[in-house]
């Protein structure tokens, strides 16, 4: 099971990314154009608006995005669902605050050249270009994660049970390793405090906000829910240190 | 000699005699003193700058508004004079052609922050003019580098080299502009029309036309729906247009053409060898398409005949029509297809909302809504289809305006759409009948005929350039923006004015002027390719005093209510209410902390900004922004089509109307124009304190002249202004001041030509009576007082000095 479809999804989101960081270049390069003079609003409206078939820049971005975020809803990739809400909703947002039109499209020739509507679109083209190059390397990690540690993760299971997923951390570590030993630490400690009876709950307290912080750490790591992350993690990580160094 | 440039000086057809208009009052050619000013010349001759003079003392003198209660001068306010040096004030451009809401323009946007006014442009780009110098010549001498057009603020380093004033490049003088038409000099580049006068026009080479100029192109496209045959428009346009038909702009080449509509389309074919107008109906509205394609549109000179023979039986075609649906969009479409291989003007009459094909629309006022305070809706369009077709329009050249004459809801907001992109006008007669309403026919009639022989310039673009560090934030007006600094007008008319909002991107710190430049190129009706140009030239200051100095306060308030227009569109009206009183407050609380330094309690402005709260809060009560008064939704729009499109002295006259009491005027003070004296009284405040019962007032709102009459008022005061023996025989609705031999009637009859002399269309009088019905429509216009949803002036500048403590 080394391809699974959350696997695929991170493969699929990488490659539509690229797509859309072009379309986010495109987009800054047309709004310069425009201020620049080079360009007629009513021709660089129809451009951006798909009116004409050949030439369709907005509702393709978002239709794109929108595809991508119900694959990781049917694939359950929570986290990455979550990274990417808040730009779904301000899609949906700017496409229904849109200028009275009967076609579909955004932006509106008559009101394009005004400064503050033309700064707008232009730093959004930024803003855009931004997210989407971060997610671009948010997504091959990803990848890369999910094929590994299910490979991985797999031929170990059958073979020694405790470290599951450490070949999937081992990747990880490099990254993360001070963070990583930080939390483990007061982790471990907050692990025995709790399971202690005798414990208050003032003390477990802020040692249950640290392992929910592992938990989102551990989740970010591997992707998924796929073990007890923090049963696994206890018993490999010394292990895995010790390998390390 | 074909290559000797000629130089006219052309008195244009208008004659502009009004003195509350400025006048464009040029007597010969200003000289300056050095043959070469140069730029360290210049700026010595700008000493002023440190030196303040009185003006500016007196601008910054600190007023407390809510013990000063006579702000108001006793003429009507002058622009502030921009402090330069008497050569460039003489040459500068006219105050009523261009205007800056800061006539001090500050050196930074940090500077221009602090003072927290808008900085703007107000134009009036093809006003009528007296007098305007035209030039002819082979090369126009540009800029190399901006494209800016020589002007009298550029600097001469030498007799060959000159220095652009925008972007600073020196550039060569070429060899014709050596040669001086109107000394017949040479050797004397400085001496030139150009360099002399900050408005000029040049007639263009064909290097500024795409194609060859267009012929004058009109095409009426009439309503003759049931409902608009009995409100009785078409008769009236029909003998209007016969009327002035020979007084239309134009040459041989004019085209006229007609499409009438209701369910149905209508086309005239009026060929020359035809004895009889053609009628050609099209009932396929949904698929629209031309019938003949020559001899819909015909040569105006060669189908006379025929013209004035449909003209005359119009009127009797649809009298006895049952027909009560309107296909307005569709009629709309076969006016483009018709006119856009050459462009022109094409005039929509349209009395009731278009019920069929493309375009149609709903009724979306709610009456019960008309008084709300929470909030108007349905300001912006319903459908972007004849926003659509007006750009479809901007783009073959063709000017949409609109003439709405409907008593019912019309959609203005919608329907507006049309003229607002392709740079038309529009006209809102809401409740004309020939019947009920004979005045607003009367006004109708008049203003058409005005529309009809008012010049026209065609496929125009305007460009305004302006000195490296500013730059153009956003234009107020109707025309398509094409690119940040230029505007694409399918049509140009002297009536319209645009507003400009600025901002300043670099500091302007190494100059000590600041110039801008609109360049108007159009093709006149007698096909000739022409550019008029004016120049404004402001000093640069870097001191918060002297921003606030130099503060033009109805430049300010044109702007903010294009501003706020916008806003309500966008946002939504409150909105748009509360930043104009955000802007009044945040203004004198920057002026209280920063400039002056009198602790003293009370609200103080400097005395340039003193009338500013009492003009924000006459804005707030116009029709277009007030609310809880009830207001039908159509007016509103139209009121905020009039801000968006009038000129600044239309919209003042609006905004805060003159009040003058007539039974005391005397000739003190008078103007003596050929053999007629116009007496001048004193303005006075807009509130009912001033009112007596004794007394008789003037009220002028720009289109409409209130003369109130007190009960009390003088017998034969009456008689011999009126011709009515007392008050109580004073017809109830009287429109018209009789023709008197009595001195009085005289100087009341020269004062009223006077005053209608500086605006273009005629203001209806109406005689309102103390007891009379017709005088709430009086008492609204006293914006100082209290009115049942808004506040007086005293509670408004409580109200702000409130939020200026907080």
């Amino acid at each position: 099971m080394a391809f699974t479809f959350a696997a695929f999804c991170y493969m699929l989101a990488l490659l539509l990314t690229a797509a859309l960081i072009f379309f986010a270049i495109w987009h800054i390069i047309a709004f310069d154009e425009l201020k620049t003079d080079y360009k007629n609003p009513i021709d660089q409206c129809n451009t951006l608006n798909p009116v004409s078939i050949d030439l369709m820049l907005v509702l393709p971005e978002y239709l794109i995005h929108v595809f991508f975020c119900v694959m990781f809803l049917c694939a359950a990739e929570w986290l990455t669902l979550g990274l990417n809400m808040p730009l779904l909703a301000y899609h949906v947002w700017r496409y229904t605050s849109r200028p009275v039109m009967s076609g579909p499209g955004l932006y509106d020739p008559t009101t394009i050249m005004n400064a503050d509507v033309l700064a707008y679109c232009q730093k959004e083209g930024w803003c855009k270009l931004a997210f989407y190059l971060l997610s671009f390397f948010y997504y091959l990690y990803g990848y890369v994660i999910i094929s590994t540690s299910s490979l991985y993760g797999y031929v170990i299971i059958s073979t020694s049970f405790p470290s599951t997923i450490s070949m999937g951390m081992l990747l990880s570590l490099p990254l993360l390793l001070s963070l990583w030993y930080v939390l483990y630490l007061s982790l471990f400690y907050g692990y025995v405090i709790s399971t202690s009876p005798t414990v208050s709950m003032v003390c477990s307290l802020p040692l249950l906000i640290l392992r929910v912080c592992y938990l989102y750490l551990s989740y970010c790591l591997y992707g998924m829910f796929s073990t007890s992350p923090y049963s696994t993690g206890m018993l490999s990580l010394p292990l895995l240190l010790s390998l390390w160094v | 000699m074909p290559n000797q440039p000629v130089y006219q000086q052309r008195p244009v057809s208008r004659t502009d005699s009004s003195p509350s208009h400025g006048g464009y009052n040029q007597t010969g050619y200003q000289h300056l003193p050095q043959p070469f000013p140069n730029m360290s010349q210049l700026s010595a001759a700008l000493g002023g700058l440190s030196g303040v003079p009185e003006l500016e003392v007196e601008a910054l003198r600190p007023v407390n508004l809510l013990q000063e209660r006579n702000l108001l001068p006793h003429q009507p306010l002058d622009a502030p004079e921009p402090n330069l040096s008497a050569d460039l004030k003489k040459a500068n451009c006219s105050p009523d052609t261009f205007r800056c809401t800061l006539t001090n323009i500050p050196q930074t946007q940090a500077l221009l922050n602090k003072a927290r006014l808008p900085l703007g442009l107000l134009l009036h780009p093809f006003r009528d003019l007296a007098q305007l110098p035209v030039i002819t010549s082979n090369t126009i001498v540009r800029c190399r580098s901006c494209r800016t057009y020589i002007n009298p603020f550029v600097s001469f380093l030498d007799q060959r080299r000159w220095k652009c004033n925008l972007c600073y490049r020196v550039n060569d003088v070429p060899d014709e502009f050596m040669y001086n038409p109107v000394t017949r000099s040479y050797g004397e580049p400085h001496k030139r029309p150009e360099v002399q006068n900050s408005t000029v026009e040049f007639i263009a080479s064909s290097d500024y036309m795409l194609r060859p100029p267009q012929p004058a192109v009109y095409l009426f496209v009439l309503d003759v729906s049931h409902n608009a045959v009995e409100g009785g428009y078409l008769n009236v346009f029909c003998h209007t247009l016969l009327e002035n038909l020979d007084k239309m702009p134009g040459d041989t080449r004019t085209r006229v053409g007609f499409i009438t509509f209701n369910s149905t389309i209508h086309f005239y074919n009026l060929h020359e060898s035809l004895s009889q107008p053609q009628m050609l109906v099209v009932s396929d509205i949904d698929d629209i398409f031309i019938p003949t394609h020559d001899s819909l549109l015909v040569n105006l000179k060669e189908s006379r005949a025929l013209v004035r023979v449909l003209l005359t039986s119009l009127h009797s075609m649809f009298s006895q029509t049952r027909e009560t649906h309107s296909a307005l969009g569709p009629a709309l479409q076969a006016a483009y297809k018709l006119t856009s291989p050459t462009g022109g003007r094409v005039s929509v009459f349209q009395t009731q909302l278009p019920t069929l094909g493309p375009g149609l629309l709903q009724s979306r006022e709610d009456p019960n809504q008309r008084s709300s305070t929470k909030g108007v809706q349905h300001l912006g369009p319903a459908t972007d289809f004849y926003k659509k077709l007006a750009l479809d329009c901007s783009g073959q050249q063709i000017g949409v305006d609109l003439f709405l004459l409907s008593s019912q809801y019309s959609d203005l907001a919608s329907l507006a759409c049309m003229s607002k992109f392709s740079a038309g006008s529009i006209f809102y007669y809401p409740s004309l009948h020939h019947v009920h309403n004979p005045a607003q026919l009367d006004k109708f009639q008049k203003d058409l005929e005005r529309y009809l022989t008012r010049k026209i310039g065609f496929e125009a673009v305007m460009r305004i350039r302006c000195t490296k560090g500013l730059s153009i934030h956003t234009f107020h007006g109707n025309f398509f923006v094409r690119s940040t600094d230029l505007l694409s007008l399918a049509n140009i008319n002297p009536d319209s004015g645009f507003a400009v909002q600025m901002s300043i991107e670099e500091s302007l710190a190494d100059t000590s002027l600041a110039c801008f430049q609109s360049a108007l190129l159009y093709t006149s009706s007698k096909g000739k390719r022409r550019i008029r140009v004016h120049t404004l030239c402001l000093p640069v200051v870097s001191q918060l005093s002297d921003v606030y100095a130099g503060a033009d306060v109805q430049a300010i308030t044109c702007l903010l209510a294009n501003m706020a227009i916008d806003r309500s569109i966008s946002s939504s009206l409150s909105d748009a209410r509360d930043a104009l009183v955000n802007a009044v407050v945040d203004s004198l609380s920057a002026y209280k902390n920063t400039v002056s330094n009198i602790q003293q309690s009370g609200l103080i402005a400097p005395a340039a900004l003193c009338l500013f709260p009492l003009y924000v809060l006459a804005l707030l009560k116009q029709k277009a922004l007030r609310m809880g008064t009830s207001t039908k939704l159509d007016e509103r729009v139209f009121a905020m089509c009039e801000f968006k499109s009038q000129p600044l002295q239309q919209i003042m006259r609006a905004v805060h109307p003159d009040l003058y009491r007539l039974d005391t005027m005397s000739d003190q003070g008078a103007l003596h124009l050929n053999d007629c004296i116009v007496p001048q009284p004193h303005l006075l405040h807009l509130t009912a304190e001033k009112l007596t019962r004794e007394g008789a007032f003037l009220m002028d709102c720009g289109s409409v002249f209130y003369l109130w009459i007190g009960k009390c008022c003088n017998d034969v005061f009456i008689r011999d202004m009126l011709g009515c023996p007392n008050h109580a025989s004073i017809p109830p609705s009287m429109t018209q001041i009789p023709e008197l031999e009595t001195p009085l009637s005289e100087r009341l009859r020269a004062l009223l030509a006077w005053l209608q002399d500086s605006r273009p269309f005629s203001s209806t009088l109406h005689v309102v009576k103390d007891d009379a019905t017709a005088k709430t429509s009086f008492f609204q216009h006293l914006v100082e007082d209290r009115s049942d949803s808004a506040l007086s002036y005293y509670e408004f500048l409580l109200h702000i000095q409130q939020q200026m403590s907080k």
